[in-house]
């Protein structure tokens, strides 16, 4: 992906993702929005043009067809955040915009839950400790 | 014993040339039986995997998203292109030494009878037969400590739903999986953090390797190398740490085996100009579609405690569905409540008061995997092959009644709403959310098949076994027809799809083509 390209395409992901994560208090905290665009971009850079090209295709389309279910004019990152919102769930209500929708919040939600204190927020304590303890044998590399 | 990271080899701009009596595609669940059975015959294997090397304490370290990026094909976000009614599927197959056996649940099913016992009498495969089979599933449930997973480690996820399933009079059975000392920390699907799931990569890999293998990961292969109509090795590229294709390799073998599973070894059939003479190649692919509903009950349930899949019901097996515990991390299961800003979070609150169970749908053969020549591969698919599927009438409707089963099993639970995985939700509940009341007012039937959220982890029958090359890809020994020393031992050849997880399937059919391999002398 081209470096234009990549800025646009996380800027795109932090306006979804600001809009996601909102709460009755506002914004999210920036260093989480800014962790999530991170991991999002890293595990795109892993998928094939086609998949990069799906993704961007559903998250370009969202950020300017959303705002017309609230017959706003195009462009979500303009709108203030209530009216993000409200353009985001009127999408979501739609079966073609849910599916938009869905592509890009399982990606997001997937990394935002990832954090320690976003997975605390909803009560979510996984129970996994990592760690290997046993004693199957493990390949090792080096050349023989 | 040598395990080569191919990554460490890119920066050398002469190709890396090697020999061996057998070189084998892939090292997931066929791709280290064979190796294992053939090293130790004493014959001189190279494997090739595409994936990385992720040894147990990587994945311990990394985030689930980390292993999907390193561990999963397209990082886990690949669909299949719907034709018709249909569903768009996410496929979810593994990409790492190991392959899909590091990433699966370790759901271990022997082929269920009735479907060998339909491949001898409907399809003439007369090797097959329960009877005949049973010496090779016995050898992999030995090799992999196959065990029956503990009541006391069923997730209150799956409790509930057992409770259910009793009050309208039909049971669960537990699991067996192929895992030892299991934590029962369901992150199963992100490859164990702890070693205890026994996939391939720490039995049969190390076998292989103790015994003179040699394994190359990073290395992906493009070409299969023919003389006349004899396979004589195989030609690719090592990826290096940026996963870009580098220095070239040739491998020159007396046997070539393929074993890169249902979506890539048709593939390469296809490229090596295989499926000019066998129309089979990449037709009939069967996915086992799988679906899950989640129920919200007023007690916190934290189904992420316990087995991922821990249970399973066959009650509705004549309707060709197999229901399956399973459980999503939290982000999945937040995803998929509809809501966003604080409806979302309200929505993803509910997190530790959900339930979820699954089933997969014993599929007719409606996949196509086309070839990098036609159009749409040729638009779509230069990297990844791309793959169609057409739902037939009865497995959509096995898709409604799997639905129904799984969201009136959490209501008999006392669960006091269900979220089905429709898009947009059901007709007039945007929300989602639906009472047994409101359920009973949906007709799951007349719901268009693309609004369904669906998944699979189980392509099967690409390059399927038969008779005859007029309508199957290889012959009972695993040998593609028409051509001499190339064989193809993965989930491809399965002829049908199974209605179970295919894991031990797969592998038993490798280690019977394995002893079959051995035996056959390599050509001079």
């Amino acid at each position: 992906m081209s470096s234009s390209k990549l800025v646009r395409t996380e800027r795109a992901i932090a306006v979804f993702a600001e809009t996601l994560f909102s709460t009755d208090s506002g914004l999210p905290p920036r260093d989480r929005v800014d962790g999530v665009v991170a991991s999002a971009s890293a595990l795109l850079s892993a998928t094939t043009v086609r998949s990069r090209l799906m993704f961007q295709i559903c998250l370009f389309a969202m950020l300017w067809v959303a705002p017309l279910f609230i017959r706003r004019g195009p462009g979500l990152a303009r709108l203030p955040l209530g009216q993000r919102v409200a353009a985001l769930t009127a999408m979501e209500h739609t079966p073609t915009g849910a599916a938009m929708v869905l592509a890009i919040k399982a990606v997001l939600c997937m990394l935002w839950y990832e954090h320690p204190e976003a997975a605390q927020e909803v009560g979510a304590d996984p129970a996994c400790v990592p760690g290997v303890r046993r004693s199957l044998p493990v390949l090792s590399g080096g050349v023989s | 014993m040598s395990l080569v990271e191919g990554r460490t080899l890119t920066g050398v701009a002469k190709p890396l040339s090697l020999d061996a009596d057998v070189v084998i595609i892939g090292s997931g669940a066929s791709g280290a039986v064979i190796a294992a059975e053939l090293s130790e015959a004493g014959q001189k294997v190279v494997i090739l995997e595409e994936g990385p090397h992720l040894l147990p304490q990587d994945l311990a370290r990394m985030k689930p998203s980390e292993t999907m990026r390193r561990g999963w094909r397209e990082s886990g976000i690949s669909f299949t292109v719907p034709v018709g009614d249909t569903p768009a599927i996410n496929l979810m197959v593994g990409r790492c030494v190991g392959g899909s056996s590091v990433m699966t649940g370790g759901v271990c099913f022997r082929t269920p009878d009735h479907i060998l016992h339909d491949w001898v009498k409907e399809l003439g495969l007369s090797e097959l037969s329960p009877e005949a089979m049973a010496p090779y599933f016995e050898e992999v449930e030995r090799r992999c400590h196959i065990e029956l997973v503990p009541e006391h480690m069923r997730s209150r996820s799956t409790v509930l739903y057992g409770q259910g399933a009793t009050r309208l009079g039909y049971s669960l059975a537990p699991n067996h999986r192929n895992t030892k000392d299991c934590d029962g920390c369901s992150r199963c699907n992100f490859g164990c953090p702890h070693g205890a799931k026994w996939s391939v990569d720490l039995t049969y890999l190390p076998r292989a390797l103790a015994a003179g293998a040699e394994l190359f990961s990073d290395a992906m292969v493009e070409r299969i190398l023919l003389r006349g109509d004899q396979a004589t090795g195989v030609a690719g590229r090592l990826l290096g740490a940026d996963g870009k294709p580098g220095r070239r390799f040739e491998v020159q073998a007396r046997r070539v085996v393929v074993a890169c599973g249902g979506m890539h070894t048709p593939r390469l059939l296809q490229d090596a100009g295989i499926a000019e003479r066998l129309t089979a190649v990449g037709e009939g692919m069967t996915l086992h579609p799988s679906m899950r509903v989640m129920a919200r009950f007023d007690e916190p349930v934290y189904g992420w405690r316990g087995a991922l899949q821990s249970a399973h019901s066959e009650a509705f097996v004549n309707e060709r569905i197999t229901l399956m515990s399973v459980f999503v991390p939290t982000g999945v299961l937040a995803a998929t409540l509809p809501g966003i800003g604080s409806s979302h979070k309200r929505r993803a609150e509910m997190a530790p008061y959900l339930a979820v169970f699954g089933g997969m749908i014993h599929d007719d053969p409606g996949g196509r995997v086309l070839s990098r020549r036609s159009p749409l591969g040729l638009l779509m698919g230069r990297t990844e092959p791309v793959l169609t599927y057409e739902m037939s009438r009865r497995d959509r409707k096995a898709i409604s009644r799997m639905l129904r089963i799984l969201a009136e099993t959490f209501f008999a639970a006392g669960a006091r709403e269900v979220f089905l995985p429709i898009l947009g939700g059901p007709p007039g509940f945007p929300e989602g959310g639906l009472s047994a009341d409101d359920l009973a007012r949906v007709d799951l039937d007349k719901i268009p098949s693309t609004r369904f959220e669906c998944a699979s982890q189980h392509p099967l029958g690409s390059a399927r076994m038969g008779l005859s090359s007029d309508d199957a890809v290889v012959d009972q020994r695993g040998q593609v027809f028409g051509l001499r020393e190339l064989f193809v031992v993965d989930a491809s050849i399965l002829p049908t799809s199974l209605g179970v997880n295919p894991q031990v399937t797969v592998m038993a059919m490798a280690t019977r083509l394995a002893y079959q391999l051995r035996e056959r002398p390599l050509p001079v």
